[in-house]
């Protein structure tokens, strides 16, 4: 390209901010469309219409600076020229006359007043000379590329169209899809009452929207389809009685009063407040161990979102997802759960690798967590610190679950016993192990009952994390002759009564005078037996 | 008029180039045997042009223009670019001035030229070293 101030393209796409101007854009094109356009649709509009608008600011920037001479070119006198030849000079024309060249023809002679008042004559209308195929290069950069700009940008310009869409009211959307909310179709309220009575009949759900379509007995015109279908989503979406539960690309419905209590509200053992993110002043080793202990309560939604997909991962249960049939969603498990844009609740279901049979799940986002396999658990005879692993298949709603294999046998675990006064006691006892488990993670419970009532107890009660912090050492370093705890231990056994993240713990161990850092992530008590 | 270069004799290493202006003042025909090297199509345009030929001058590389004469641009500019401008059988004094409209009128000795119209240095040398002048091809 040989014009134009366009050396920072590149700048100009990656800190591109989507303007009110931009969206009365889309805005414009989906009223024309009179059809529903996904969020990419409305990113290669948006790119076109910058597209267009920076081709209109550079023909205007070259109209001020002045026009590329070229000898085959004609000018008018007042026309500002650039000489590339004469250091890109700039010149205005004064003059134009016949040019007189036997060897020439005809051809004009065209004078120009430079910016310090010299003149000189310059070959106009001059169809043969090597400048006319001569192509200049004023910068550096590689020249604008449309489809470069779509593969280098199109992620955060994704990104930042979204939100700019969300904080608009024009526009509606469903899942990933927008619409000019004045053009959409009065569905009416006795559709919507007769989809709730539908999607009760079918257990609440989930129905995909065709299905609901099909079953309402809507119909439209072929060229209203889209639009009736885009309506009708808009009015399920803005009644509380429903809920949009479908991965991406997909929607699918669900009756919200018939979605599990899990779903509804996180359950007990894994209900937080906080999220507490591993500190960036960790050492390298710590964060490593706290990284890898894979608990939700770790991670923020970015960190959580922003990873790559792969085939299968495996998941070390804690006592909470244990006794809730959950997992966490992390960085780790998220590689294979199915995304969704919009949706908090998203419907999947878990085969299980071994018996094929389906586990109806869902991956609640809002919290971090999927739930729906408290059963399959039991089945296995699963325990806290059992590993699972979950393997993605071709659909992003269902996964395959299966259990690291093991042999039956009996192992020493760490099994929790509750004494009549209430209080826990940890002792290393045979347990019958039937899946693969992390050694330092396995927590045997005897009295799930018995733990229950204790969480309950506890809701009640505001017990600081340091004194449980305290009393847990105190019971785990009886566990062996040097009476030092390891990280690990401690954190899988602190979170058998209350929901305690890392990086939590980590501040209390490091802040805790009665606590000593003996090295290697073991802890030690300053006084032993003082609780 | 002879200068102090003209009274030594030249060498092998002697570099010649043509001499237009010494050209025009000694020889009255000068621009006939100039148009005589011009393509077909620009001999005929300067044929009838008569001797008062200032014309606007295009610079090649920059397209600004100057008054000069447009026999000798064009020659040079045009004609001496045409594939067929020296042949094999061109006579040896007309081949050594095509080699200096070609080139620009850059200065080259006898050996140099040698190289570029396939003839002995000698022959070369003998020919336009002497005291007699052939279109203006002269010492520098």
């Amino acid at each position: 390209m040989g014009s134009g101030n366009y050396n920072s393209w590149k700048t100009y796409w990656a800190n591109l901010e989507v303007t009110s101007s931009d969206l009365q854009q889309l805005t414009d094109y989906l009223f024309e469309k009179e059809e529903p356009s996904t969020v990419d649709g409305l990113l290669q509009v948006l790119i076109d219409h910058r597209l267009g608008e920076r081709e209109a600011d550079r023909k205007q920037k070259l109209e001020s600076v002045g026009e590329l001479y070229v000898p085959a070119n004609s000018y008018e006198i007042g026309a500002k020229l650039r000489f590339p030849e004469k250091d890109w000079k700039q010149a205005i024309v004064i003059s134009n006359r016949p040019g007189e060249n036997l060897g020439l023809g005809e051809f004009t002679v065209t004078e120009v007043e430079f910016e310090d008042g010299s003149r000189q004559s310059f070959a106009t209308n001059l169809t043969e000379h090597a400048l006319n195929a001569k192509v200049y290069k004023e910068h550096d950069d590689e020249p604008e590329n449309p489809s470069e700009i779509h593969t280098l940008f199109a992620p955060i310009l994704r990104g930042k169209l979204r939100k700019a869409l969300e904080k608009q009211s024009e526009l509606v959307r469903i899942a990933d899809t927008w619409f000019p909310r004045s053009l959409l179709m009065d569905v009416g309220k006795g559709y919507l009452n007769l989809a709730e009575a539908i999607l009760d009949a079918h257990e609440g759900g989930p129905l995909s929207i065709e299905a609901l379509m099909k079953e309402l007995e809507l119909e439209a015109e072929p060229q209203n389809k889209k639009l009736l279908e885009f309506s009708l989503n808009y009015d399920l979406q803005e009644d509380p009685r429903f809920d949009e539960v479908g991965t991406t690309g997909e929607i699918a419905w669900f009756l919200k009063r018939l979605e599990p209590q899990a779903v509804l509200e996180p359950p007990i053992c894994i209900r937080s407040n906080t999220v507490v993110p591993l500190a960036d002043h960790l050492d390298e080793e710590s964060y490593k161990l706290l990284y890898d202990l894979d608990d939700e309560l770790s991670f923020t939604n970015d960190e959580i979102n922003e990873v790559d997909r792969v085939d299968s991962v495996k998941i070390t249960l804690t006592y909470p997802h244990w006794r809730s049939g959950s997992i966490p969603v992390t960085p780790n498990s998220n590689r294979v759960l199915p995304s969704a844009l919009e949706s908090e609740n998203v419907k999947i279901t878990f085969i299980d690798k071994e018996t094929q049979q389906p586990i109806s799940a869902w991956v609640v986002r809002p919290h971090n967590y999927a739930v729906g396999m408290r059963e399959w658990y039991l089945e296995k005879n699963l325990i806290p610190g059992s590993v699972i692993e979950i393997t993605a298949t071709k659909h992003p709603g269902t996964m395959l679950i299966a259990t690291e294999k093991k042999r039956s046998n009996k192992e020493w675990i760490k099994t929790v016993l509750i004494g009549a006064d209430g209080g826990l006691v940890f002792a290393l006892l045979r347990q019958p192990i039937y899946a693969g488990f992390t050694e330092r993670m396995a927590i045997a419970i005897p009295d799930q009952d018995g733990l229950d009532k204790i969480w309950h107890d506890r809701l009640s009660k505001n017990i600081p994390l340091n004194s449980d912090v305290v009393r847990m050492m105190n019971e785990l370093s009886k566990l062996n002759s040097q009476r030092h705890v390891h990280f690990i231990d401690l954190y899988a056994a602190i979170n058998v009564i209350r929901r305690t993240p890392p990086m939590e713990l980590f501040e209390v161990l490091s802040t805790n005078p009665e606590i000593i850092h003996v090295g290697d992530h073991y802890y030690h008590l300053a006084e032993q037996g003082k609780e | 008029m002879l200068n102090k270069s003209s009274l030594i004799k030249p060498s092998l290493t002697t570099k010649f180039r043509v001499d237009f202006d010494w050209w025009k003042m000694q020889d009255r025909n000068w621009r006939n045997s100039l148009v005589s090297f011009m393509c077909p199509k620009h001999q005929e345009l300067f044929a009838h042009a008569g001797d008062a030929q200032e014309m606007d001058l295009v610079d090649p590389e920059t397209g600004e223009v100057s008054r000069g004469d447009g026999l000798i641009q064009t020659l040079v500019e045009h004609c001496a670019r045409q594939e067929y401008f020296i042949t094999s059988n061109t006579p040896l004094v007309d081949s050594v001035f095509k080699v200096f409209l070609v080139n620009h009128n850059q200065p080259l000795d006898s050996v140099e030229l040698a190289d570029r119209i396939g003839k002995p240095a000698e022959t070369i040398l003998r020919t336009i070293g002497t005291t007699r002048v052939y279109k203006g091809i002269r010492p520098v």
